[in-house]
């Protein structure tokens, strides 16, 4: 998992090089737009619905992969 | 008042809901009273809240006019960004635009009204115009500052962080939303109308696809007057619906942001007048 929402983000944010401290912070096309693409992209990539309070809380790499775990869990257990 | 015949001896209450009020003393609703020749014995207040501004004055205006003897409300809400927004901010200017509008309520067996207001001073950085009180207002304040999203602004100028308000917004919104749904047992399908704060089309239409809301019941006026802070949900309201709202329409609306403060309220629309907005 981690390695492909690593490839979205150099993808989407045409990053030449990306690593886990990839954040709304540090990366300059991370703005608004790019957050609506990165959950079209999750979304797909991952077949899951995420939450508009869950994509508030997604301002960098580390959150994403918490906050997919917990959606892929729950989605198995469901 | 004049399309309504109202007389301005009749309104109890005069509220003006701005952050850009004329002087920092006196307030700005005293000196309205006068300039539209209401009586002495009308009681005038400003109050000061950014674009969640009108759903929290509608809310106070409804709270005064549900006391006895209070029977019109008149309720003032104006917004002059251009003078606070760098012209050379690149990230800010082509956003904001100026507005007022005026509302007038009145005591009436209208229904019920529900409002959830709320607030969060974790966010006060990420809208803000540093200088006033706190900071006192010195040479220094007047030296502009640059950084690389081309957004330029000097501490008497407003700043805003795009993405701390998107990250918010996101996060508080639409929940807010769905609570008021749930509050009330009122299932969203069975709102007529849902308007929002006018601050970026691409959230907001985000938002509408995620409460599964149909989006042709969800009115624009962004891309004519752009955010008008306070004033972008009644302006919204007047500009777009004005033809097609119909006595006894759900209304939900919803304001967010400098505070960082949000507010939506559920209004049932009943014998409603909407003026022609009044373009200068």
């Amino acid at each position: 998992m981690e390695e492909k929402v690593l490839e979205i983000l150099k993808d989407l944010f045409e990053l030449e090089t990306v690593d886990k401290t990839c954040s709304q912070e540090t990366c300059e096309k991370w703005d608004s737009m790019g957050q609506l693409n990165l959950v079209v992209e999750l979304e797909s990539e991952f077949d899951l619905s995420l939450e508009p309070e869950e994509i508030g809380e997604m301002k960098s790499f580390d959150d994403i992969i918490r906050i997919l775990k917990i959606k892929l869990d729950g989605k198995s257990l469901g | 008042m004049e399309d309504n015949a109202i007389d301005p001896a009749s309104i109890d209450v005069l509220l003006f809901m701005s952050q850009t009020a004329d002087y920092r003393i006196p307030a700005t609703a005293p000196v309205l009273q006068h300039r539209l020749g209401l009586p002495v014995d009308t009681m005038a207040m400003d109050l000061s809240l950014g674009c969640s501004g009108y759903v929290y004055a509608l809310s106070t205006a409804y709270a005064y006019a549900s006391m006895p003897d209070v029977h019109r409300v008149l309720l003032l809400d104006g917004e002059t960004f251009s003078k606070i927004v760098n012209r050379n901010d690149k990230v800010d200017w082509p956003l904001y635009g100026d507005a007022a509008t005026a509302t007038l309520i009145e005591k009436g067996n209208f229904g019920e009204s529900t409002f959830i207001l709320r607030s969060d001073g974790s966010g006060r950085d990420a809208v803000i115009i540093h200088d006033g009180m706190r900071n006192p207002v010195n040479a220094d304040s007047l030296v502009e500052v640059k950084n690389e999203n081309g957004d330029i602004h000097n501490r008497l100028e407003i700043y805003m962080d795009g993405m701390d308000v998107f990250n918010f917004a996101m996060k508080r919104v639409p929940k807010t939303i769905k609570e008021m749904a749930e509050v009330t047992g009122m299932p969203l399908d069975s709102v007529d109308w849902l308007v929002f704060h006018q601050a970026n089309r691409f959230m907001t239409d985000f938002f509408v696809k995620k409460l599964k809301f149909n989006p042709q019941r969800v009115p624009y006026c962004i891309d004519r007057y752009g955010n008008t802070s306070s004033t972008s949900v009644p302006l919204t309201i007047a500009s777009e619906l004005r033809d097609k709202m119909k006595n006894g329409d759900r209304v939900i609306m919803a304001g967010f942001g400098a505070g960082l403060s949000w507010g939506v309220a559920a209004i049932t629309m009943n014998d409603c007048s909407i003026s022609p907005v009044i373009e200068y």
